[in-house]
Parts: C-alpha cells; sequence; structure tokens
C-alpha cells in the first residue's frame, strides 16, 4: 500500500464514521433504547463504538504508515 | 485528622510533587524558540501526555459532569469531537511539523503569514483566535475556585482558591516557558488519566454496583436520557462538527506540533490519547449519567462529581477528585497561557513593531505570561453571567478558521481573498446565529457555525479559482513534499 492509498483510505473511513453518528436521519434510526448491545442501550453503544473504532484505526494507520516511511528510507536517529 | 485537614494535605503534596518534577525536568529560558516551542525537543510521550492535559478541561469534572446528570447521552460529543480532532490532527502534524522546522514557525499565526503571505491578515487572525479561545481560560480558572471550594467543604473561599492556583500555574509558565507547561501537563495528564479511570470507575461500581445496573436504572426513570432528547439531531450534528473542526483549529494544537522533535512524534500520540480519551470521557460522563435520580442530589449540578466523591469515598476520595480537577484545568490553562503570550508577543506586538529583535519578543513573552494571567484572574472573579454561552459561541466562531489552515495546507489554490473574505462572514453568521437567532430561521434548525462555515467554504472554492495563489505556495508545497525527516525516538 502506498502512502496516498493509506491517506485517502483513512479519509474514507473517519468521513463514513462521522456521518454514520452525527448525519440526522441515521442518528433518528439509532436513537432506540432497545435492543441491548454487550449490555449498553443501542444508541449508547455506537455512541461508544465510532470512537473506539476511529481510535484503533488511528492506531492502525500509525503503524502502517510508520512501515512506509521506514521502507522508503526514512532516516533514524539512534 | 479533620476532613477537611485530609483533602487540603492531599491537594498541597499533589502541588509538591508537580513543583518538584517540574523543577527536576525544566530548563533555563534562553530563547524565544525555547520559551515558546521548547526547542521542538519533545519526545513522544512528553508531547501525547501535555496535549491530553492542554485538551482535557476541568470544566469535565464540573460542567460536562453536570451535563450528563441533565441530558444524558448527549453529553458524550465530547468523546466523539476528542478522537475526531486527532485524526484531523493526524492529518495535518506532517506538513505543520516541516513547515514550523524549515522556517522557525512558533505559532499559528506565523503559518498564516508563511501559506498567504500577508502580515496584515496575520494580526487580525491571531487577535481573533486568542479573543476567541480566551472565554476558555477564564471559564478554566474560574473551575480551579470552584473546584478547591468544594473539594475543601467550602473551608477555601472561591477566590482565593482561584488566586492562589492560577498563581502557581502562571509562576512556573513564567518561569520554565513551554518546557514547564509540558512537563507540567505531562505529570496532570497522568493524574487524570489513570488515576482518574481507576478512581472514576471504582465509584461507578460503588455507587450502581456496575455499568449495567446503571442503565437499568435510568431506563427505569427516564429513558430520554439514553437518546438525543429534546435536543435533536440537527442540533447533535452542529456541536459534534463545529467542535470537531473547531477543537483541532485552536492555536495550543499548532504549539503542540511545533514542539515534538520530529512529526512522527506528534503521530505517535495516537497510541495513547484516542484510547486515554475515550476512557476519560466515557467514565466521568457514564458516573454523572444517573446521579440525578439520588433524592438528595445537590441544587447546583455542577457540584456533583465532588458530592458523589464525599458521599461514597469520603474525604479521600473528594480530596483525590479535587486533585483530579485541579490537574485537568492546571493544565489547560499551562498550555493556554503560554501559546498565548507567544502568540500574543510574535504575532500582535511583533506585526505592529516590525523591528523588534527576537530577544525583545522573548522578554515579551515572558512579560506577557505574567500580564494574561493576572488580567485573567481579576475577570475571572467577576460575576460574568452567561459565560458558558459565550465561550460556546466562541467555537462556533474558531471553526470559520478551518478553512485558512485546513484547506490552506492541501488545496494550493486556496488564497487569502477567499480565506479572509470567508472567514469574515463565517463569523458574522456564527453571531447572527447565536444573539440573534431569528435571522437564520430560514437555515432549517441548522446552527450558525454550521450555515457559516458551509458559505465559507464556498467562497474560499470560488476565489480559489477566481484569483491567483500567493507566488511563494509552490515553494511551500515542494518544501512539505521533499524534507527528509529524521525520526526521534526520545521519549520525554
Amino acid at each position: 500500500m502506498t502512502k496516498k492509498a493509506l491517506y485517502t483510505l483513512s479519509a474514507i473511513i473517519f468521513i463514513l464514521l462521522m456521518a454514520f453518528i452525527t448525519l440526522p436521519p441515521v442518528t433518528k434510526m439509532l436513537e432506540r433504547v432497545e435492543p441491548h448491545i454487550l449490555g449498553m442501550p443501542f444508541f449508547q453503544f455506537f455512541l461508544l463504538a465510532v470512537p473506539v473504532t476511529l481510535a484503533c484505526w488511528l492506531i492502525v494507520w500509525f503503524l502502517l504508515e510508520c512501515r512506509i516511511e521506514d521502507r522508503e528510507g526514512g532516516k533514524k536517529d539512534e | 485528622m479533620s476532613n477537611i485537614a485530609i483533602t487540603i494535605v492531599l491537594m498541597l503534596a499533589y502541588f509538591v510533587l508537580n513543583t518538584v518534577i517540574i523543577k527536576l525536568l525544566g530548563r533555563k529560558q534562553t530563547s524565544l524558540e525555547e520559551f515558546g516551542v521548547g526547542e521542538r525537543s519533545f519526545g513522544w510521550l512528553l508531547n501525547s501526555f501535555s496535549y491530553i492535559g492542554g485538551w482535557y478541561t476541568g470544566t469535565i469534572y464540573t460542567g460536562w459532569f453536570s451535563n450528563a446528570s441533565t441530558i444524558g447521552v448527549f453529553a458524550q460529543y465530547v468523546i466523539i469531537y476528542s478522537v475526531s480532532s486527532l485524526f484531523l490532527m493526524f492529518f495535518m502534524a506532517k506538513p505543520v511539523w516541516v513547515l514550523g522546522k524549515v522556517y522557525n514557525l512558533e505559532t499559528q499565526g506565523d503559518l498564516i503569514e508563511l501559506r498567504y503571505g500577508s502580515r496584515k491578515f496575520k494580526f487580525v487572525f491571531a487577535f481573533l483566535t486568542f479573543l476567541f479561545w480566551s472565554p476558555w481560560l477564564i471559564l478554566e480558572i474560574k473551575s480551579i475556585g470552584y473546584v478547591v471550594q468544594a473539594a475543601t467543604y467550602g473551608s477555601i473561599g472561591f477566590n482565593i482558591g482561584l488566586i492562589v492556583v492560577s498563581s502557581f500555574v502562571i509562576g512556573y509558565c513564567f518561569l520554565g516557558g513551554a518546557r514547564a507547561s509540558a512537563v507540567g501537563g505531562l505529570v496532570q495528564g497522568i493524574t487524570f488519566t489513570i488515576v482518574g479511570i481507576i478512581a472514576v470507575y471504582w465509584l461507578i461500581v460503588k455507587v450502581y454496583g456496575g455499568l449495567g445496573d446503571m442503565y437499568d436504572m435510568v431506563e427505569g426513570f427516564n429513558k430520554d436520557l439514553l437518546t438525543l432528547g429534546a435536543l435533536g439531531g440537527k442540533y447533535w450534528f452542529s456541536v459534534v462538527i463545529t467542535c470537531t473542526l473547531g477543537g483541532y483549529i485552536l492555536p495550543g494544537v499548532f504549539a503542540t506540533i511545533y514542539r515534538a522533535d520530529s512529526s512522527r512524534a506528534v503521530k505517535k500520540s495516537v497510541l495513547v490519547a484516542p484510547i486515554a480519551g475515550v476512557l476519560i470521557g466515557f467514565t466521568i460522563l457514564s458516573l454523572g449519567l444517573g446521579l440525578s435520580f439520588f433524592p438528595d442530589f445537590p441544587a447546583d449540578p455542577q457540584s456533583s462529581a465532588f458530592w458523589i466523591s464525599n458521599k461514597f469515598g469520603g474525604p479521600i476520595m473528594l480530596g483525590l477528585m479535587g486533585i483530579l480537577a485541579l490537574a485537568a484545568c492546571m493544565s489547560t490553562i499551562s498550555a493556554v497561557i503560554n501559546t498565548s503570550s507567544v502568540l500574543i508577543s510574535k504575532d500582535i506586538v511583533g506585526t505592529l513593531a516590525p523591528k523588534f529583535t527576537r530577544e525583545k519578543l522573548f522578554k515579551y513573552a515572558r512579560l506577557l505570561t505574567i500580564v494574561v494571567g493576572i488580567i485573567s484572574i481579576i475577570i475571572a472573579t467577576m460575576n460574568i453571567p452567561n459565560l458558558m454561552f459565550i465561550s460556546v459561541v466562541m467555537y462556533d466562531c474558531t471553526v470559520q478558521a478551518f478553512p485558512a489552515v485546513f484547506v490552506g495546507l492541501f488545496w494550493k489554490r486556496a488564497n487569502i481573498q477567499g480565506i479572509a473574505l470567508g472567514f469574515a462572514v463565517g463569523c458574522v453568521f456564527s453571531l447572527m446565529g447565536n444573539f440573534f437567532p431569528e435571522t437564520i430561521a430560514w437555515g432549517a434548525g441548522w446552527s450558525g457555525g454550521i450555515i457559516g462555515l458551509f458559505f465559507n467554504i464556498i467562497i474560499v472554492v470560488i476565489c480559489g479559482f477566481a484569483f491567483k495563489p500567493y507566488h511563494k505556495v509552490q515553494e511551500i508545497f515542494e518544501t512539505i513534499k521533499t524534507y527528509k525527516e529524521v525520526y526521534s525516538k526520545r521519549i520525554i
């Protein structure tokens, strides 16, 4: 994967997740208490799941970018 | 030992710990670069926790906590925008850091001047961003007074508390500059991240029996707290988007990027900051969610975090909650004061007096730490109605700087005409929407900030095609593309 592809993929993930949790037509469907997911009310689960997914993707993004940059020959300060 | 003495001793011990660590890791301040951006030498861990410290305000233990008990899960927008702002920071970490390193940028205004080639716009931009940011400084200083009073059973007055603690923060910012602010942020950030998450989760178990029991209780009393309630989806969208874009545009975020020893050190903060942010926000707001159903819930909900700590954990937990809230307040205040003093010195004084040397601007920056601090303390002791409202309005205005910074970093055609006009139009809509909401009634429920941002971006795009970009823009983008970075392994 190239760095450009990685950034494009990250932008798409970001826009999709933010649209999912903020756009009024979607939140109208999510705004329910039942059914519970993992012991949490329906909407609460997604309120937590979206930032957790974003946080996990940030870690993956960082690790992938490090690998690409190291492969491309960035200098390391030992 | 009395309960009051226990909480005061705990908080004093925390101040001693802060003083010792700041003194041990501090450096003598000799230049503007050292004072403003710590000579771009911060390792990833120092940078991460100073970012967390600056980002999470003390109001999360007062205002936001009380919001959780009154508006329910809506208050959790803070968790979403904290992580999404980090996403945007990741996108711009490299260009901002590289330009900072190559062109010796120390403020957000420096970046604006470099990108658009206009000192006049830099002056206006810096002045307005400081103006939009300053209510949060007052709010945080006020929060200190509130926290000290609540955590000492009212034995230490509001004004005395805020004056003493704020003076301590101003003192170490004056003496130690950006490094002292960051080291303080490291200590304070670790405190309310690690100790805070454990302590607050312990309280959730003690108070409710666990998260599941808490949700059952809330469902039984008021299901609306588990949805967006009467505030509605459009308001939710407006709040999350303006906070995401506005939060990342704050001058302190740029200072954090400049201070790192490489753009990789900035990006590495994502190993800690987002997960820590989710846990801090989720635990504290979950604790607040069901408290309003307790019969002895305080009349002033802002004190409910301290009330519940004392009720279930006695003076030791109350003292600990006081420390957590003070840590959050102090780290934010130090970040704002340090960044603001450099911003005023370099972007405002330096623009008005271009012949001033860097040595002179350095002296002004140090002096301004005291001046900004004292003026903020004086304002914080006054009774200002609607301060929280003013702060939110300012966020609506802050978000209008988004195209100037973000679009300008990635789109070569963005130019001064579009940025200046778009910023002005966006701010007018934001102010109209908040102070004269009837003027934007045609906006079908969208906030003034979102309507303003919409027109702002359209203006930037139209002007991008109508006018020529700054003649050095190609060179700036080439610098970002070709810069070979040294990836440091420094931690602190």
